[in-house]
């Protein structure tokens, strides 16, 4: 009685001999290139190994429960898409502009025009209201009254009178 | 020449450091498994001593990047198992893929020392194995020839746990006769 694998080793017992083609002084001398290689670089540390690494021992494991995440992340951005209001949509809704409209939006660019190119008011051409304050109007709570004629050289100081 | 046996410490550090006895010892022991596995699942000599001499060198030139020591065997049977699939696509393009996944089943592991073979059913061992497809056929082989783990063939084979689980109990079920025939 025998094993199944005592009976597929002895089924392939005669490629042994043909196996010696292999020979371990290449092996070795394989790994040792290969080892000397790996001590000449530097370091390891590129962007593509982090990533590599990255990749292997933080994601690789956990594939599912990546998927998963973004799964759900696409839903729930599926859905707040589907549920904002469009732009657009209220464009579309707004009646079209009447003949009135246009005209009343037209004169008021136009008068929006002239205010922008008339010149400011400089400084110079800036002058007071004429007559004193207390005629101007009822506007202020300290109200001023002042005699007329106050240059004449006999005329009294004018006088200030708290209403 | 250094021989290893089954249980031994395999001398893996000592083939890391490039030394020609330590990879004599590992050929030794894994090059006549690799080649029985190979050629069980390809049926073509010349492309199963291609693989075999490949696998090995692919593992002398990318030893640096094995972890952990005593998981050379499966190491070196996965890096097969690729150039296997990359063979058997190319060849068979059209037929189940040596990596296909099958549905789970919680199936049972059975040592591979339990089931005993009579010399009157060698033959008909050998027909069964080659009638079986080649995922169940890989699964088996692996588990007839190093008794690797389940565990250890799903990574070899790359395929999940309940696969492999899957195909051993199909597999299985396949050689019953010839196991329940001997047991009783």
């Amino acid at each position: 009685m025998k094993t199944p694998r005592d009976l597929l080793l002895e089924h392939h017992a005669g490629a042994d001999s043909r196996l010696d083609a292999i020979r371990p002084e290449d092996l070795a001398a394989c790994a040792r290139i290969a080892s000397a290689a790996l001590l000449r670089q530097p370091s390891p540390r590129s962007l593509q190994a982090i990533l590599k690494n990255i990749w292997r021992e933080c994601i690789a494991p956990w594939r599912r429960l990546w998927v998963g995440i973004v799964a759900i992340w696409v839903l729930i951005l599926g859905f707040d898409a589907s549920t904002r209001p469009a732009p657009r949509i209220v464009l579309q809704n707004t009646p079209p502009m009447t003949p009135e409209v246009r005209m009343v939006l037209r004169e008021q660019r136009q008068l929006m025009a002239q205010l922008l190119e008339s010149e400011p008011p400089s400084q110079a051409s800036y002058s007071k209201p004429a007559g004193p304050r207390s005629q101007r109007g009822p506007s202020g709570q300290l109200h001023h009254a002042a005699v007329e004629d106050s240059s004449s050289p006999g005329a009294p100081e004018p006088v200030t009178l708290l209403v | 020449m250094l021989v290893v046996s089954e249980h031994e410490q395999l001398p893996v550090r000592e083939a890391r450091n490039g030394e020609a006895d330590a990879w004599g010892a590992l050929l030794k022991r894994y090059r006549l498994p690799l080649y029985a596995y190979v050629f069980e699942l390809l049926h073509d000599e010349q492309t199963t001593m291609d693989i075999v001499q490949d696998a090995f060198i692919n593992a002398a030139r990318h030893i640096g990047s094995l972890r952990e020591n005593d998981k050379f065997g499966s190491w070196l049977f996965n890096i097969a198992h690729q150039k296997c699939a990359q063979y058997w696509r190319g060849r068979h393009p059209e037929e189940v893929p040596l990596d296909a996944q099958d549905e789970e089943f919680a199936g049972l592991d059975v040592g591979p020392q339990e089931l005993l073979i009579r010399k009157e059913q060698e033959e008909q061992f050998m027909r069964i194995l080659n009638q079986l497809t080649l995922p169940h056929r890989s699964v088996i082989l692996l588990h007839f020839v190093e008794d690797f783990s389940l565990d250890e063939i799903a990574r070899i084979t790359g395929t999940q746990l309940g696969t492999v689980k899957s195909r051993m109990h199909y597999a299985r079920k396949a050689f019953k006769k010839v196991f329940e025939e001997n047991q009783a």
